[in-house]
């Protein structure tokens, strides 16, 4: 076996268990790439940039929506309640936690929380970006060199053992 | 007299007679006293044997109970090892050291499992605690596992193991009830044995079925009772007994039927003095033993379960000449028959070995099909002439000859090269021969249509000649197999039909390729009508077959079989012909690839042409509806619903939901549909959209599904699941909620919760 493409594989694996275990990803993500088959050889890949463009558009209104005189708090939580949708449905946990703190500062119509937490929604966001670009990069390299990429065993399932 | 005596001149010679007797009686008494001595001393010993004896044999009896006790603790130690190497699997990094590592202990310990059970099973034996389970199963598919489970092992060695057809009778009953564990255990145990022993040659494997007769049961059953009285005051095992009783029982239930198993090997043979003891727990027969592992067991442990299930086993003599050994026994199992109504007896009137498959229909919805329903007469059937030819090229000798022998008795005119080089000149003859047939069959009406209505769902058994017993209909359903058949011998086929089955290693590849391209090429230029398929027999670790080198000229039509010869894929190739139901036209090339893997499962397909629904997709063939703003859930819930089997709609608020709800019925209303179905079986609704929000949207539709009186469950997607929130849900009019994001196992789990209270299916 091709040994180059081993250390790849390793190192993938590496990111990919690193991302869960940092909080980055979660089991939302598991299911997505489940849902990756020889039908939908893309499905990841297609639903992730999804998320990215619709997200970056949420920014933007959630950005212009708090910085208007009189701050319409129920179209700017209508705005955060879909981010965390979409966030949660492709297991980007730390921007689905981040939208969580949002909506109750929103609740209070506390305004400079509201901006704090913006801030730190926009970090994670791109946060996530960033790191699941370079994962595709990695899977792309592996794919390319011949190999298969294996679904994420980050979170050890207990098997009985059948006896 | 007396004073004659006393007074006579001769009183010694009468002292002496008197003295005589005296002695001798003093002599007779002495002897006398010994013996008792003697006796009293062998009563002792004997006191002494019979104690000695009851203890060995408590002891060894509470020594077969301490080990089955102990199973548990070893057994669930080594289930702890086999645990946790498991779960190791998931933190190693594919391709290294330490995956090796733990793939070996992985492999030790399967090993020790299997060592375990061994000691395990014979303990369990003795100590009486081996029930007999009762299930129905496939005898004919079990003998095909087993044989193909060994067959990779053993072709490594250079053996080949062959099912061996033998005269179909187990085909005919192959449903049975009975213990199917414990037979398979035997198999394999016989099997593992014959592929240790075995280095070149082959291990054949068959089986027959025989009616136990009358008088056997009469004998049987006399003869026990007085020859179980006096072994019972001897002896007091307890297995022999309930081995009697077992068998018994067997014997006299009228509706088993004796089924005798032979494996027969060409390996190194066991002398004969040793057959009584190999039988024996922890014997082997030294001198093959060597280099083997094996605790000794095995046998012992066949013939314990052998002896349960009411049977016997022995070794059978051999010809001269002939090496190897031949394991025979028997067990007694009940044939279970879905269709048939004639009674057991008449099947096998015809005698044990009888060729005469009058009849034998039985039709099991689950077994993929291996009975056969012929419509001729009771007759041995010679091959006919007229009938399609069939060349079969294969290297084995024993593999041919069975499947010569079995294809000859179902009237196929087999012509076997013995070797490669021989392919042409048998190829030139059957030319000869169908251009022969040609020229003097008569004219008559291709019976092609009828043919093909063999596959259709409701296969008109009444067209076929011949009787036809109790055939139900609707166990046809699914069309899960294909009754051979074959038509009676009146019918001539206008369009003739040649197959070749070549074993694609039985000589260079190439050259066999070159004969039997040429012979169909020429075939086609002489006879357009008839057509000539091939079957290519491959080994599946060493491919004989070269792509390259023939440069993919491979025919579309051509099936290339890997695994080994017997069972369903004899029977799929024989099916082939005309005959027996084959097909005529010309299959899409796809189907050539998908043969090889189908296997024992030929029946897919048409399964799937006639349409039967796909039992693993549990949302198959019906239709959802989602509703949602969010373009990534509207996606994940496609996907979703669609890897379950569904036909999804999507649509992004509940104003456009309510709209294909209308049109939906309006169209069925617009096309005369008296009563209207629901447009949609599920509803995913989101709660939280623009336009129209989901609990807006789920009252109007349920408006709309009153007037027609239909019902859909709607299942509410919601980021909240506190009180509140789920209160307005069910208000609203939905079913079930389920949070996001909506995964596969939460829509699964709302659905069959809906389906579980009625409202869906």
């Amino acid at each position: 076996m091709d040994v180059g493409l081993m250390q790849m594989q390793r190192r993938l694996a590496e990111y990919t268990s690193a991302l869960f275990k940092e909080g980055i990803l979660d089991s939302q993500y598991v299911q997505l790439q489940e849902l990756q088959d020889e039908s939908n050889p893309d499905f990841v890949v297609e639903v992730v940039s999804l998320f990215f463009t619709d997200s970056e558009k949420l920014l933007n209104d959630l950005s212009r929506d708090l910085a208007q005189q009189n701050v319409d708090f129920k179209r700017v939580d209508a705005h955060v309640h879909q981010l965390k949708g979409s966030s949660s449905s492709i297991g980007a946990e730390r921007v689905k936690n981040a939208c969580i703190v949002f909506r109750n500062f929103c609740q209070e119509k506390n305004i400079p929380g509201c901006l704090r937490c913006l801030q730190q929604i926009k970090q994670e966001f791109l946060l996530v970006k960033s790191k699941l670009e370079t994962l595709f990069k990695l899977e792309q390299q592996v794919v390319a060199a011949g190999g298969s990429i294996p679904t994420s065993g980050s979170l050890p399932t207990v098997q009985q053992p059948i006896l | 007299m007396i004073s004659f005596i006393c007074h006579g001149s001769m009183p010694l010679l009468l002292v002496i007679p008197i003295a005589v007797g005296v002695i001798a009686i003093l002599i007779v008494i002495c002897l006398i006293a010994r013996t008792r001595v003697t006796v009293m001393h062998l009563r002792a010993t004997l006191i002494k044997q019979m104690e000695a004896t009851r203890q060995a044999e408590s002891k060894s009896m509470s020594k077969s109970n301490a080990f089955a006790q102990a199973s548990h603790d070893v057994r669930a130690s080594l289930a702890g090892v086999i645990g946790l190497i498991d779960i190791s699997y998931d933190e190693v990094s594919p391709g290294s050291e330490l995956e090796k590592n733990l793939k070996q202990l992985e492999a030790c310990t399967k090993d020790l499992m299997g060592f375990l059970n061994c000691i395990l099973d014979t303990s369990k034996v003795e100590a009486g605690k081996m029930p007999l389970q009762e299930e129905e199963f496939d005898l004919a598919q079990l003998l095909e596992d087993v044989v193909d489970l060994y067959h990779p092992v053993a072709m490594r060695k250079g053996v080949d193991v062959i099912l061996d057809p033998n005269d179909g009778t187990v085909l005919k009953h192959s449903l049975v009830k009975g213990d199917r564990g414990k037979l398979k255990q035997i198999l394999s145990n016989l099997l593992s044995n014959a592929v240790k022993f075995t280095d070149d040659g082959h291990i054949s494997v068959r089986a027959w079925v025989q009616k136990p007769s009358l008088e056997k049961l009469i004998l049987v059953s006399t003869g026990n009772s007085w020859w179980k009285r006096l072994m019972c005051s001897s002896c007091k095992k307890n297995d022999r007994e309930s081995g009697d009783e077992a068998v018994n029982e067997f014997r006299q239930n009228p509706n088993s039927a004796e089924f005798v198993f032979e494996v027969d090997d060409t390996g190194k043979g066991i002398p004969k003095e040793m057959r009584k003891s190999v039988f024996e727990n922890y014997i082997q027969v030294k001198e093959t033993a060597q280099g083997q592992e094996g605790t000794g067991l095995g046998l012992g442990i066949v013939q314990s379960l052998v002896r349960l299930m009411g049977g016997d086993i022995k070794i059978m003599d051999k010809d001269m000449g002939e090496r190897g050994t031949c394991f025979r026994f028997n067990v007694f199992l009940a044939p279970f028959d879905a269709g048939a109504t004639k009674p057991l007896e008449e099947d096998l009137e015809a005698g044990g070995y009888g060729v005469a498959h009058h009849l034998g229909l039985t039709i099991h919805a689950n077994s993929p099909g291996l009975s056969f329903h012929s419509s001729s007469t009771r007759q041995v059937r010679s091959p006919k002439p007229e009938g399609s030819p069939v060349v079969l090229l294969i290297q084995n000798e024993e593999r041919r000859r069975t499947c010569q022998s079995y294809m000859e008795r179902l009237g196929i005119e087999v012509l076997v090269p013995s070797q490669w080089k021989d392919l042409p000149i048998i190829l030139k003859k059957v030319q000869m021969k169908i251009i022969n047939n040609a020229y003097h069959s008569s004219s008559g009406k291709s019976d092609r249509s009828w043919r093909i209505e063999r596959f259709s769902k409701s296969a008109s058994c009444s067209k076929s000649r011949g009787r036809v017993r109790g055939v139900s209909l609707s166990s046809l359903d699914g069309a899960d197999h294909i009754l051979p058949v074959c038509k009676s011998p009146g019918h001539k086929n206008q369009a003739g039909f040649v197959l070749l089955i070549v074993d694609a290693s039985a000589g260079p590849f190439q050259e066999i390729f070159m004969a039997v391209t040429e012979f169909r090429t020429e075939f086609r230029k002489l006879i357009p009508s008839t057509r000539c398929k091939v079957v290519w027999l491959d080994k599946p670790t060493m491919r004989s077959i070269d792509q390259r080198a023939i440069n993919g000229k491979l025919d579309p039509d051509d099936i290339i079989m890997s695994k080994p010869f017997h069972g369903t894929r004899l029977l799929q190739v024989i099916r082939l012909l005309p005959e027996f139901g084959g097909f005529l036209q010309r299959r899409p090339s796809k189907q050539v690839k998908e043969r090889p893997v189908q296997n024992a499962e030929a029946t897919k397909p048409l399964a799937e042409e006639t349409g039967s629904t796909r039992r693993e997709k549990p949302l198959g063939g019906k239709r959802a509806l989602v509703v949602d703003d969010s373009e990534i859930m509207r996606k994940l819930a496609q996907c979703n619903l669609s890897n379950l089997g569904a036909t999804v709609q999507l649509c992004e608020n509940g104003k456009e939901a309510l709209q294909l709800i209308r049109e939906g019925i309006d169209e069925q209303r617009e096309s005369g549909v008296s009563d209207i179905h629901r447009p949609y079986d599920y509803i995913l609704m989101d709660c939280q959209m623009p336009t129209m929000d989901g609990y807006e949207a789920t009252r109007k539709i349920r408006k709309e599904e009153k007037r027609y009186g239909i019902y859909m469950p709607i299942i509410a997607l919601t980021a909240h699941s506190s009180g509140t929130e789920v209160k307005k849900i069910f208000e609203a009019g939905m079913d079930f909620h389920i949070e996001k994001p909506a995964n596969g196992a939460r829509l699964m789990k709302a659905i069959t919760e809906i389906q579980s209270r009625g409202g869906g299916a």
